[in-house]
């Protein structure tokens, strides 16, 4: 190992990350990296931006010492350097936590380093105050939302003493409030730390890292500058490899608004309850064919549960009446109205991405004349070149599309769409936005979740939102 | 894990778990070994009577819990009452031949599932998972790789029947579309148990990336929480042996089956 050592070039710092001429591929797979070369220095804060198979996730994870020992893959390097402490923030929120609630989990962290059992408690109480977590220690994990969640990983990752901080996606299931929350947290730590951080929506931390680091589809680092530097100069490759940027909206689609016809659906006096609890009343609510319309409202406020009241598929008080008919059960819509729930996954039947679309059409045409449609519908999807895989191999934005396409095995009159965009890059979040756009002018309505700002003042003709217990209509302003 | 339908705590909370599974493997085999159907009848009252006043769960789920014990009990009798041998008949209907041995002997079987079922019920009431692992990881020495796998693999369960459930109301959405062949059936268990099967392998691949970033090992650890053996232990130990021997006591004065060995009636 000394050896090695000796041929770190004198610049790098003992406090430094650098990597020289890594090579690494997994088992079965084309190579991610060849002659890869990056050196980070102390405290410095570097984003990691590419698109989704560029290997961002795979670089974070050697330089947080995670490959090869915890992942395996084959890796060499000519020369490699890194920190030992050092602490992770990952994506999934309910893939981080091994015990049942706060204190515990915070204390599995302290008790991985050793830490006599007196000192446990006090150092766990400090760190929720020092981030602003205000939550009782016997507080049970599940039961916290999902911003919270995040920053008891925070929390958990401060609490192993780290000289360098790896996130990876960390906000990517969070809505737009929460999401500037945890940026504003990690903004409060971080001043002498090492950050490298993986993030879509970069709204946030654009102008407050050092540097940016933009990779490509196959693992090479295309630019590698401040982020002002890469905004002036690299634009255009941002927007070829569809990732998120500062001026990403000033390039979203525009689309001409269509003019709504007669009313396909009305509710009136619906009241929603959970576990005995009045959630929200809805007094009158029309939606004409034709129409695009948002959903809005705080995490927990009963928007998911809407939707499913207007499926049917839970109880609620009150009429709903589609195309003038009453609606007493799921059976009564279904195919008619058609959700596509916030969980891809959860929505696939089959195991091939092509049946998933066929079994809609093979009722409706005969045999030949499926194939055609299925066929037709992957390519308008963008999905041709995956038809043959499990729905559950897919990436996040071709499973998200996939879904829509689930919908349509005949024209739905009504799609409600549970966040369709979360999560999504640049390339991907457009796409979608534009097969909705196309639904509506074939005749379809929709009804979308959404927390996405840059979407809610562009593209719905009305806006609903659930306030103080109540659903109501707001006042829409384009930009 | 009952928190939320917990109305207070006694001090079988603070018992060892490990004094707690010790216990029930005793009880187990006394059970075993009792013969007169009425010391299992007095000990089962106790064991009632112990559920109800101190596993502090609000009395309505305590309700629905016996209710769901002694209906499994009578079911676990009816074999042994409806087919059982005796001289004495009570009822005959072709094979069914219900004699008052057999019946005595039925009642005899499902009391001992049924004391069985409330002391598991109270124990179960009264210890955090979580103190079970730790007390076992203290002084039996598990490796913490299992613990932890154990007590993160429970975190899962609800989000695995959360994803149940938006699969199921998916299929009803999606079924009216479709050939019914892809709903029902093989196909049907077939597509949910990949799918739950796969979003739980990825979630605790995940996980186990997560453990060992926060530098879980299969090392050396401390232990935040100490689970040791108290009085309370003996206490507990008391209170069963106790009701037990006032049990055989009854048995002995006071008759409610008109036998004392079920087995030669």
């Amino acid at each position: 190992m000394s050896a090695e050592d000796m041929r770190i070039p004198m610049k790098v710092s003992k406090d430094d990350l650098f990597i020289q001429g890594l090579d690494l591929n997994f088992p079965e797979e084309k190579k991610t990296f060849n002659k890869l070369n990056l050196h980070i220095k102390a405290k410095e804060k570097v984003l990691l931006l590419g698109p989704s198979g560029s290997g961002k996730s795979t670089l974070l994870n050697v330089l947080g010492g995670l490959i090869p020992s915890v992942i395996h893959a084959s890796m060499q390097a000519d020369n490699i350097q890194l920190i030992s402490n050092k602490a992770f923030v990952f994506q999934d929120p309910d893939a981080q936590f091994t015990m049942p609630t706060v204190e515990e989990e915070l204390a599995f962290v302290l008790e991985n380093l050793q830490l006599p059992k007196v000192e446990i408690r006090d150092k766990a109480l400090q760190i929720l105050e020092s981030l602003n977590l205000p939550v009782s220690l016997d507080t049970n994990i599940n039961t916290l939302s999902g911003g919270m969640k995040q920053k008891l990983s925070i929390a958990s990752a401060l609490l192993q003493n780290p000289s360098c901080l790896f996130l990876d996606e960390p906000s990517s299931m969070l809505d737009e409030a929460a999401r500037k929350t945890l940026w504003n947290t990690v903004e409060s730590i971080w001043d002498n730390l090492t950050v490298i951080i993986i993030e879509h929506r970069v709204d946030y931390i654009w102008d407050k890292v050092d540097r940016v680091l933009l990779m490509n589809k196959n693992g090479e680092i295309v630019a590698d500058d401040t982020p002002q530097n890469i905004l002036d100069n690299c634009l255009k490759q941002l927007n070829n490899l569809g990732v998120w940027h500062p001026y990403s909206w000033e390039q979203a689609p525009v689309f001409k608004k269509i003019k709504p016809e007669e009313a396909i659906l009305t509710v009136e006096d619906l009241t929603i309850r959970r576990k005995d609890k009045t959630l929200f009343t809805v007094d009158k609510l029309t939606v004409n064919k034709g129409e695009w319309l948002t959903l809005e409202g705080p995490n927990g406020s009963g928007k998911t549960t809407f939707l499913n009241s207007i499926m049917k598929l839970i109880p609620s008080h009150g009429s709903i009446k589609f195309k003038g008919k009453v609606i007493k059960k799921t059976k009564d819509i279904v195919g008619q109205v058609y959700p596509v729930f916030q969980n891809p996954e959860l929505q696939f039947i089959t195991h091939k991405v092509y049946d998933e679309i066929f079994i809609n059409m093979e009722n409706l045409f005969d045999i030949q004349q499926a194939q055609k449609e299925t066929e037709s519908l992957l390519k308008a999807f963008d999905l041709s070149h995956v038809a043959h895989l499990n729905p559950l191999e897919l990436s996040m934005g071709q499973k998200r599309r996939l879904s829509v396409a689930t919908a349509l095995g005949g024209l739905p009159d009504l799609l409600l769409l549970d966040e369709p965009t979360f999560g999504l890059d640049q390339k991907n979040t457009f796409d979608l936005l534009n097969h909705f756009h196309n639904l509506i002018s074939e005749g379809t309505s929709i009804i979308m979740i959404s927390h996405d700002y840059n979407i809610l003042k562009r593209y719905p003709s009305r806006r609903l939102e659930i306030r103080n217990g109540q659903l109501i209509e707001k006042e829409v302003s384009y930009v | 894990m009952f928190d939320s339908i917990r109305l207070y705590e006694t001090f079988i909370n603070r018992v060892n778990p490990l004094s707690k599974i010790l216990m029930a493997t005793l009880l187990f085999v006394t059970v075993l070994l009792i013969h007169n159907p009425n010391t299992l009848l007095y000990f089962l009252l106790f064991n009632l009577i112990l559920l109800i006043i101190l596993s502090g769960i609000k009395p309505q789920y305590i309700l629905a819990l016996l209710g769901a014990i002694f209906i499994s009990g009578i079911l676990s009798s009816t074999y042994m009452i409806l087919y059982g041998q005796g001289d004495t008949t009570l009822y005959r209907l072709g094979i069914i031949h219900i004699s008052q041995e057999s019946l005595i002997r039925g009642i005899h079987v499902a009391m001992r599932g049924v004391i069985l079922s409330l002391f598991g019920a109270l124990i179960i009431f009264t210890t955090r998972i979580t103190d079970i692992f730790y007390a076992l990881m203290i002084h039996l020495k598990l490796p913490p790789k299992y613990a932890y796998s154990f007590m993160a693999a429970i975190r899962m369960v609800p989000l695995i029947i959360s994803e149940y459930m938006q699969l199921r109301q998916a299929k009803k959405v999606r079924a009216p579309l479709i050939n019914k062949k892809y709903v029902t059936g093989f196909a049907a268990v077939k597509s949910t148990i990949i799918t739950l099967l796969s979003q739980s392998i990825r979630r605790s691949y995940r996980l186990s990336i997560a453990m060992e970033s926060k530098g879980f090992s299969n090392n050396k650890r401390s232990f935040y929480r100490e689970t040791s053996f108290s009085r309370l232990d003996l206490y507990f130990f008391l209170l069963l042996l106790i009701s037990l021997l006032i049990s055989i006591y009854l048995s002995q004065h006071c008759f409610i089956f008109n036998t004392n060995d079920a087995r030669s009636i």
